[in-house]
């Protein structure tokens, strides 16, 4: 090492350089690096600890190499004192295409250093006070700072997580978090460098999207429906649809869109699960939810007749969560629950459905029909509503049929459920005139337990003049019992028969006793799934 | 010192590849039902699809002699049969012997391997099954699901005397691109173990800070710059498996059933930073025992899942790196195939399941599998460029060559644990070299 007149030198050039240039984190002046090398000196002989390169560049902030130059100065300037750790790394001679790395004490040192041939490196591993009999234990200190430094909250970017102070930059990597993307390298260490987007030359994302394949209407449905905003709930199919068509964005994008905060609670979860949020957020987008939905056979409701052992998992999880719906809130984030939104808006939808069900059969643009409905909202006469709910019996009877071919049952129910979502998104611009809604609200629920023609306990709410019937399981017997009800039931049935949909799931959520769908479930068939998370 | 001098500093650009892994889709389960089926389907299955191959394979090879099922057979008749192999074993561990009357007479420790001179083969197909004979059919070579064409008479005796053997052969393998310019290397690595006794943590950390280019001097980084992509084929952890006993587990105790993944996460953490890397579930890792394995959790991984370079793979996996296939399992099909027959060496399974056209033919006999319905996921379609194997006792690699010009490197990667070993892989020529680290100091 040159004299300390040197030194002077090279520390007023260094002086002079940090007058023009940035100021960056490594510039170590003369005194910073006696500092460091007291520190070091104290580390290792007081406290007994193993300095390793690593252990000092992420301590101090400085790139691997620069520490390796750093323990080096320290060795010769102190050198007697402690053990010093080599490491050696290249070829062996006797094994000329084969990379080798070794570790030698410093008496080992040149022995080692014959094995190998022609350009090898040799450079510090650690300095300690004496080299402890397992090496393993060389390792200990390195790696509590390195759990110290990944029990940081996940949102802080650290120089364990950011992929700095090494030699090789990579500015492919990307590292999301919370729902916003962060570059992992950091734009402070100029030996890591910084580009800004990533390349979409890397499919990457192919992998994670075909592994959501199973589970369509997942993430994006988990982050819409902590809400019962009609506005969220209009998003939210908005977004599932938007989701299947946007399956082959990369989850690392779009993030920290307007659905963040509707994520909530949700979104933090599912993050916990490192799982990344699809957001879909084109605000603008139509809903076209049908085109989707019927695509879609996890989407199905619960009262489809589906449990019959074809069901996947995600209609259990559907089923039971109607029955316990707050307390399933938590479990988004483990079960993609495809019609987390249609509960909510079930819940909302009520006695407004006429106007739902005189829209033609089932097309939706939920917003475009909506705004009509309350126009006919005020005279709501009963003579008005039943006048509307008439000329629907014959598409709801259609619909019904079309329920019993099992097939299309998902595509008629989840149109049930897009009417109720357009209906829920009546109630919200209509709450502020004066419509129906009052007037059926004063209608009372009550819930009603017999057994039918197939020996099934069926659960019906009732309200006060009519019947309405809730099916959970059989889809023929209802279908059956529809088509053959009388006029008033039917009437009432097709009026109600949505947002009894909702209503049901909202019995289900109040009367959980058995938290069996509708608490019909004689048959052991059908999903017990509820009661293993009834427990909860 | 030059070194203080920050500026001179020469950071490397890794480099950067193409990456896709839709293949693996076939071994995922998700949408798979279970509706109480047993395994006649995915046998049934397989024989389906081989045997269409081995009936086009067949004029070729022997064009004038019919081609018959087992029923069809008639005394004398040369002909060529198709079916799937059972072989018989004397010694294969049978789970009635558990309740056998004469209990004391069975061995307690039971041998590895379960060959016996008596082993014999049987041919099945749909229509029935018929005994082998002749040697050109060595018991010791073939194990039970293989699906062959047998070219032979029946004899009096009712037997089936094989005269010669058609396999499948090697399938038909996607040209390998030939204008890669630059050296680039896919990382393999197996066992590492960690939470056993005999893993060694700085081992797997100079591994990592080699990867990652904390390790060497400026042109060692560079070498490391040239890796664009890690697998760890299985076995990453090592649980206590004596605290996992059915009882509840005391705090203390649940912190050292989970410091090994916590340890695994914070390593994968710093490899994820910097480069792309995939793990596979194995043996003892926490995902499920019948193959194919499904990924482990992300929640597992709370420090790397969010990164964009980490993948959490299905075993066996199978993945595209600039359109050169990569294909490997975490070993559970060539050590099950060692227990039922013999080999030189280890990469003699592989090239066997390679032209049985079979990545795990004992499953679902004595290899845990699922029981699919309508397809086998194990059956190689596309001839891989790297067929890869892990948690080996050592590393071995050989090129095979298939006779329409295919060209596989088959490679075992041995255990990392044990040996300190990771195989690099050069995608610009199929090359393959270790990457040994020792701890050493005495």
């Amino acid at each position: 090492m040159a004299g300390k007149s040197a030194n002077a030198s090279l520390d007023e050039e260094r002086k002079k350089n940090l007058a023009t240039k940035s100021q960056k984190s490594e510039k170590m002046t003369l005194t910073h690096t006696l500092n460091v090398l007291d520190e070091i000196e104290s580390l290792v002989s007081d406290q007994l600890q193993v300095v390793s390169y690593k252990w000092l560049s992420r301590n101090f902030s400085l790139s691997s190499n620069t520490a390796k130059s750093l323990l080096k100065d320290f060795v010769e300037k102190h050198g007697k004192g402690f053990e010093v750790v080599y490491i050696v790394s290249g070829c062996l001679k006797n094994r000329p295409s084969d990379y080798s790395v070794k570790l030698a004490s410093s008496t080992q040192l040149p022995e080692v250093e014959k094995e190998f041939n022609g350009k090898y490196s040799v450079h510090i591993y650690s300095v300690q006070a004496s080299i402890p009999m397992d090496p393993a234990a060389i390792w200990n200190a390195e790696f509590v700072q390195a759990e110290e430094l990944s029990r940081q909250p996940s949102a802080t970017d650290n120089c364990l997580r950011g992929n700095r102070f090494c030699g090789i930059s990579n500015s492919f990597v990307k590292r999301n978090v919370e729902g916003t993307t962060g570059n992992v390298t950091a734009p402070r260490i100029e030996s890591v460098r910084t580009t800004v987007q990533p390349k979409s030359s890397l499919d990457f994302q192919k992998g994670t999207v075909l592994s959501n394949q199973g589970k369509r209407a997942n993430v994006s449905h988990q982050a819409k429906s902590e809400t019962n905003a009609a506005p969220a709930q209009n998003q939210s199919v908005k977004s599932s649809s938007d989701k299947e068509k946007s399956f082959h964005v990369p989850p690392n994008k779009k993030n920290g869109q307007g659905e963040k905060s509707v994520a909530g609670t949700g979104g933090s979860l599912k993050n916990m699960w490192g799982r990344v949020p699809v957001k879909t957020e084109d605000e603008s987008a139509k809903i076209e939810v049908k085109n989707p939905i019927t695509d879609h056979s996890d989407q199905k409701p619960s009262h489809d007749a589906d449990n019959k052992g074809g069901s996947d998992d995600d209609n259990e999880d559907v089923n039971f969560k109607r029955a316990s719906k707050s307390e399933n809130r938590k479990r988004k984030a483990i079960f993609d629950f495809s019609d987390e939104e249609y509960e909510d808006v079930i819940s909302l939808a009520s006695p407004s459905s006429p106007k739902v069900n005189s829209r033609p059969d089932g097309e939706l643009n939920s917003e475009d029909s909506g705004p009509e409905k309350p126009d006919s909202g005020p005279e709501k006469t009963d003579a008005g509503v039943s006048r509307e709910v008439k000329s629907d019996e014959p598409e709801v009877s259609k619909e019904d049929r079309e329920k019993t071919a099992s097939i299309d049952a998902s595509t008629t129910l989840s149109m049930e459920k897009i009417q109720t979502i357009g209906s829920e998104a009546e109630v919200k611009p209509s709450k502020g005139k004066i419509t129906e809604a009052p007037s059926l609200q004063k209608r009372k629920k009550t819930l009603k337990t017999r057994i039918d023609e197939r020996g099934r306990e069926v659960t019906e709410v009732v309200w006060e003049e009519t019947e309405t019937k809730v099916k959970k399981e059989d889809d023929t017997d209802t279908s059956k019992k529809l088509n053959d009800g009388k006029n008033a039931n039917a009437v009432n049935r097709a009026q109600k028969k949505i947002p009894a949909i909702g209503n049901a799931a909202a019995t289900n959520i109040g009367g959980k006793a058995g938290s069996k769908k509708g608490g019909n479930v004689k048959d052991p068939k059908q999903g017990n799934i509820m009661s293993f998370f009834k427990k909860v | 010192m030059e070194s203080m001098e920050i500026d001179s500093e020469k950071v490397h650009e890794r480099k950067q590849s193409d990456y896709n892994y839709l293949q693996d889709e076939r071994f995922e389960i998700q949408k798979e039902m279970y509706r109480g089926q047993q395994y006649s389907q995915i046998y049934f299955a397989r024989l389906h699809l081989m045997r269409t191959l081995l009936y086009s394979l067949a004029p070729t090879w022997k064009p004038h002699l019919p081609v018959c099922k087992v029923l069809g057979l008639e005394e004398g008749k040369e002909c060529i049969i198709v079916g799937t192999l059972f072989k018989h074993m004397k010694l294969k561990p049978c789970v009635l012997d558990e309740y056998s009357k004469e209990r004391s007479v069975t061995p307690l420790v039971k041998p590895h391997n379960f060959m016996h001179p008596d082993d014999n083969l049987i041919l099945e197909d749909e229509s029935g099954r018929v005994k082998l004979g002749g040697s050109a059919l060595s018991p010791a070579i073939y194990v039970t699901g293989v699906v062959v064409a047998l070219h032979g008479k029946e004899t009096s005796a009712g037997e089936f005397f094989v005269e010669d053997v058609l396999e499948a052969g090697l399938p038909p393998q996607i040209e390998r691109p030939i204008d890669l310019q630059e050296d680039k290397y896919v990382l393999l690595l197996s066992g590492l173990c960690i939470g056993s006794k005999s893993a060694n943590p700085l081992q797997f950390q100079l591994l990592v800070d080699h990867i990652t280019g904390h390790l060497g001097d400026e042109e060692e980084q560079g070498l490391a710059a040239q890796i664009v992509h890690v697998v760890i084929a299985g076995n990453s952890v090592e649980f206590p498996r004596k605290l996992i006993n059915g009882q509840n587990l005391a705090s203390k105790d649940q912190s050292t059933l989970y410091e090994p993944i916590k340890e695994l996460d914070i390593m994968l953490n710093q490899i994820a930073a910097g480069v792309s890397v995939d793990i596979m579930p194995g043996l003892n890792d926490p995902a499920n025992f019948a193959l194919p394995q499904q990924p482990l959790n992300r929640c597992l991984f709370p420090g790397s899942a969010p990164y964009n370079t980490f993948r959490s793979c299905t075993n066996p996996h199978s993945f595209d790196v600039d359109n050169i296939r990569f294909l490997g399992t975490s070993g559970q099909n060539i050590d099950d195939l060692d227990k039922y027959s013999e080999a030189e060496s280890k990469l003699d399974f592989v090239e066997r399941t390679l032209r049985w056209r079979h990545l795990a033919p004992t499953a679902p006999n004595t290899l845990g599998c699922y029981p699919f319905t309508d397809r086998d996921p194990f059956l190689i379609e596309t001839c891989p460029h790297v067929y890869f194997v892990g948690n080996q006792d050592k590393y071995d690699n050989r090129l095979v060559k298939g006779s329409e010009g295919q060209l596989v490197r088959l490679i075992c990667i041995p255990k990392f644990c044990d040996t300190g070993i990771a195989v690099a892989v050069n995608l610009k020529n199929l090359e393959c070299h270790t990457l040994s680290f020792s701890t050493q100091i005495s």
